[in-house]
């Protein structure tokens, strides 16, 4: 037997499979073999390792299936085959219908948004909509529906003013008649937003705790109202307690109003406005009571913010400060106006309100990324100081000169997101953004909310059904992992990476972050670290009464980005199509602005808003300090607030003249330079690291006192407006009137900014209890225009 | 009881008796034909289809062989139907990677430890591929001796093979495993006393010392 055999035989023997002759042959063989030995333990090794080669377990349900089916003969199972292929012919009749359902709802769901709107306009205008209630394709969507809705708006305000004789421009009404003439309550507000109407009203008598009911007979059609208006129908729903739909129809057939008191009512005879916490009757037309819930401000967190106040040019000469072109804090404002509240004072940021607009600026030059205006007037809320005005303009960018884009929607599908105003108004808007996308675009979607996951891998902007899709199946629900997502988000970005491109995470979030990198130290750090890499990130905050506004500016602030408050379709669009290149495209980063006043002809100065942009005087040459970025097509307005020398002299005996310097000593005489200031910008091309200066000066003979242009005009009265929100100490002789005066004359109003502003100016002015200016000033010659404001500025504008 | 005497009482009308047989075989057969066709789905198909055919009445049990011989038969059967079958179809659904990540989704048992499974899995990855790089009739001739015990000439029966030759695939199989999986597997598998099934081994190993020594 040779030695080959011999082995065979050990493998043999291992398994107790050898005759007793074999068993004595390999026993005696291996005490003599080194080799076989070997093997043998070898053998045996492998041999007990197989066998303990754990076994995978069968899966259950498929345990079950085959013990339900044992026993069965041969024929049975054929049997059951072919039920089978019956019962999976059912199941395809199922799933198309459910498919089919499905697809119905979405576009039914559609569909009643357009409806809703077009109630909306057909109860504001009976002249205009009547053809439109046919129109199922979203309204919004449609081109017109800018123009319509400015138009509609202006037909009502006709008819307001010819029915009701409303006190100031801008004020709306279809209220229902009936409720005109019942004495019980007097109209404090009636005004139309853009999402519609909201009808407001005030009860005459104390503790009306009972329903009133009337049937609505002007407007036949209406719908529910979600919380905002982002559903842009009927009336709003803000009261304590709910009309139950048994109750009215207990009274009335379906298609009524009904009208709510709270208790406590304030009496007739207090003339001054009306504060919030008032009680206050809000109408609703509506077929059916939606639950509301009212917003809980107490959720929502912001920033403190303290106004800048003047500064004497001897003492501390330059004034410096980051742009910031973020617009969010107006859509916030109107937010809270459109329910019928005034805002926070720290909600309202000023120079958020002004850049908010667009302005007329010329554009910039040949390789310049932007251009610069400046303007100085006289200050409309005080006759006696000037208000000046520096403007950039950034570079609009075309189709085609825009960059490939590589986008990844980070989009929080929380349960906090499962309302109206949130996650199907993300829907709707990045919808309309994705249409505007080209194929050299990419996107991907990020989903986060218990965990983070990717919906949809990078597309290219050419399979823009394929991205609707996937927005399309988005749905709320589970708890919020901010951090992981935002990890996801930048490493999807990083992949889908576009050389010069434009790349960029765009965060839709109502603020909630509650798991994952909640620490924000480490979240800035990530963020910042993917800034440098050229990953920049845009926010866009949903939702109310749980909106962390200054966690997500501070965040788009870190990551080069800005930060939009989107609070209906209108505002979505703004931010995600007609400014698309300027929510997107960086032109100009790190953009700083320093302004140097001149002693000898500024007094002291202001900078108005911007508090929390202020830099030291040191940064502004710093080229390692970081600052605010500015899109195509963005533009940017601040204003400085000037005592002019030889004016009303506010300075004095607030600061002690300095002993150890010689400046507070102006040699005004000696002094030649008729210059007010020098305004000096520095900025950074978007992937430089060095800085570009700009320079300009003006001088006291550019001041033009009442020629003013319509930026100006236009920035000056939403300033006001701004101050008179904040309730400043500097709001001067602001009235909401002279705001309507102002905005009323501006002409160029491209997509209705101008006319929706004015709504809110009426809304605030019937909320505000600060309506009437308060004197400041121990000159008399000013308190007279207090006692007369009206006639102040129309000698102001003569 | 006995697989014979359960499949002539399942004959005589009693279902019972074929769920004591489904349940002492059911890990048996899935893990041979996992090991066959290294595919999850593929391994339900087949267990399911193994036992579908037990049960047909036209092909029933005779006692020439022992019951197992013949149940794994049917097995390997069902596997090499499953094998043609996916080369007729299946190449473009079933790729290597994919079918691999099917072998490797698994249902661990509650009492198992995070690091147990995956250790467990590791492991598994490893003879796996040791297994599978053995031609087909060895890698048929090692599993059945190794995991399903059948004694030599069971093997030759099911595979239609002298027995001699049996114990060469058994033989060359063993050299080849030796060297292809790795020695650390293998080391893990004899040290760890809390491995799957150390009742078997202990019990081979009293039979062994018996016999060998």
């Amino acid at each position: 037997m040779n030695h080959e055999e011999l082995k065979i035989l050990l493998s043999v023997y291992i398994d107790g499979e050898v005759t007793p002759s074999e068993k004595d042959l390999i026993e005696n063989h291996l005490v003599s073999c080194q080799s076989c030995q070997k093997d043998f333990d070898e053998f045996k090794k492998v041999s007990s390792s197989l066998k303990r080669w754990p076994q995978e377990r069968l899966s259950p349900d498929v345990e079950l299936n085959i013990k339900a089916r044992l026993g069965e003969s041969k024929e049975r199972i054929m049997e059951k085959q072919e039920v089978r292929i019956q019962w999976s012919a059912v199941a395809l009749v199922v799933v198309v219908m459910m498919v089919s359902t499905l697809a119905f709802q979405q576009y039914a769901r559609r569909g009643l948004q357009a409806r809703v709107r077009d109630a909306s306009s057909y109860l504001s205008s009976e002249t205009i909509a009547l053809g439109k209630a046919d129109q199922y394709e979203p309204y919004y969507l449609n081109s017109n529906y800018a123009v319509d809705r400015v138009e509609s708006q202006k037909a009502a305000n006709k008819v307001v003013r010819r029915d009701y004789h409303q006190e100031g421009a801008g004020l709306l009404a279809s209220a229902p008649a009936a409720l005109l003439k019942d004495e019980r309550y007097v109209p404090a507000s009636v005004s139309a937003d853009t999402s519609g109407q909201s009808v407001q009203y005030f009860a005459k008598e104390k503790s009306i705790d009972k329903l009133a009911m009337m049937r609505n007979n002007e407007s036949q059609v209406g719908y529910a109202q979600h919380e905002t208006g982002a559903l842009a129908g009927g009336f709003k729903v803000v009261e304590q307690r709910r009309v139950t739909s048994e109750e009215l129809d207990a009274n009335l057939n379906r298609n009524v109003v009904g009208v709510q008191a709270r208790k406590e009512v304030r009496s007739v005879g207090d003339e001054g406005m009306m504060s919030p916490n008032e009680p206050a009757v809000y109408i609703y037309p509506q077929k059916e009571i939606y639950p509301y819930t009212p917003p809980r401000a107490d959720a929502e967190s912001y920033d403190r913010i303290s106004e800048n106040g003047f500064q004497l040019p001897t003492q501390e000469p330059l004034s410096t400060f980051s742009i910031d072109v973020d617009t969010a804090s107006y859509s916030n404002v109107r937010r809270f106006l459109s329910q019928g509240q005034l805002p926070p004072a720290d909600a309202v940021r000023i120079e958020e309100m002004i850049n908010y607009f667009n302005y007329e600026y010329p554009e910039p030059g040949w390789g310049q990324p932007f251009s610069v205006t400046t303007e100085v007037t006289s200050c409309p809320w005080n006759p006696s100081h000037q208000l000046a005005l520096i403007g950039l303009q950034g570079k609009r960018l075309n189709s085609l000169t825009m960059p490939a884009s590589n986008l990844v929607f980070l989009i929080d599908v929380s349960g906090s997101m499962n309302n109206p105003n949130k996650l199907p108004l993300l829907q709707d808007a990045f919808r309309m953004m994705v249409q505007q996308l080209e194929s050299k675009d990419k996107v991907s979607i990020v989903v986060y909310a218990g965990a983070a996951g990717m919906v949809l891998d990078a597309t290219s902007g050419n399979y823009q059904e394929r991205i609707i899709n996937a927005i399309d199946r988005l749905q709320a629900g589970g708890s919020t992992a901010g951090g992981a997502g935002i990890q996801l988000a930048y490493q999807v970005a990083r992949a889908n990476f576009i050389p010069n491109g434009n790349n960029r995470v765009i965060l839709a979030t109502d603020g909630d972050f509650n798991v994952g990198v909640s620490n924000d130290n480490d979240l800035t750090q990530m963020i910042e670290n993917y800034r440098d890499q050229g990953i920049y990130l845009t926010v866009l905050g949903f939702g109310i009464g749980n909106l962390k506004d200054s966690k997500m500016e501070k965040l788009a602030d870190k990551g080069n980005g800005n930060y939009f408050y989107i609070d209906n379709i209108n505002e979505g669009r703004k931010v995600l199509v007609n400014e698309l290149g300027s929510t997107l495209f960086t032109i100009a980063k790190d953009v700083k602005v320093q302004v140097e006043f001149n002693p000898a002809t500024v007094e002291s100065y202001r900078l108005v808003g911007y508090e929390n942009r202020t830099l030291a005087k040191e940064d502004f040459n710093d080229d390692i300090k970081d600052a605010g970025e500015m899109g195509a097509g963005h533009s940017v307005t601040a204003l400085y607030e000037i005592i002019p020398t030889g004016g009303y002299p506010q300075s004095q005996g607030r600061v002690d003249p300095l002993v150890y310097q010689k400046s507070p000593i102006i040699e005004r005489n000696v002094f030649a330079s008729l210059d007010v200031m020098t305004v000096k910008l520095r900025y950074k091309d978007p992937k430089g690291t060095t800085s570009k200066l700009i320079k300009k000066t003006v001088s006291r003979n550019d001041i033009r006192a009442n020629m003013n242009s319509e930026n100006m005009r236009l920035a000056s009265a939403v300033a006001e407006f701004g101050l008179l929100l904040r309730n400043s100490p500097y709001r001067g002789i602001a009235s909401f009137d002279h705001v309507i005066n102002e905005v009323s004359v501006v002409k160029s109003d491209k997509f209705g900014y101008q006319s929706e502003f004015l709504d809110l100016v009426g809304k605030a002015k019937s909320l505000s209890p600060y309506s009437s200016p308060v004197p400041l000033y121990a000159d008399p010659s000013l308190n007279d225009r207090y006692e007369n404001p009206q006639s102040t500025h129309e000698k102001g504008q003569k | 009881m006995t697989d014979e005497e359960l499949i002539e009482k399942f004959y005589e009308g009693d279902r019972e008796a074929l769920a004591v047989i489904f349940e002492r075989h059911k890990e048996g057969v899935f893990n041979f034909a996992l090991r066959m066709v290294n595919n999850r789905a593929d391994a339900e198909d087949i267990i399911s289809d193994t036992f579908g055919r037990v049960c047909d009445s036209r092909n029933k049990f005779v006692q020439k062989a022992k019951f197992k011989t013949w149940l794994y038969t049917i097995a390997r059967h069902a596997c090499i139907d499953k094998i043609r079958s996916r080369r007729k179809w299946g190449s473009m659904w079933f790729e290597k990677k994919n079918s691999n990540e099917q072998a490797q989704m698994d249902f661990p048992s509650d009492d198992e430890s995070a690091s147990q499974v995956l250790d467990r899995k590791e492991v598994s990855q490893h003879i796996q591929s040791a297994i599978n790089k053995l031609p087909s009739d060895q890698r048929e001739a090692i599993m059945l001796r190794e995991f399903q015990e059948l004694a030599y000439d069971e093997i030759a029966q099911m595979l239609g093979c002298s027995l001699a030759n049996v114990k060469i695939l058994i033989y060359r199989a063993r050299v080849q495993l030796k060297d292809s999986i790795p020695a650390f597997v293998i080391e893990f598998l004899s040290n760890n006393q809390n491995a799957k099934s150390p009742k078997r081994f202990d019990v081979d190993k009293e039979k062994f010392n018996q016999e060998g020594r």
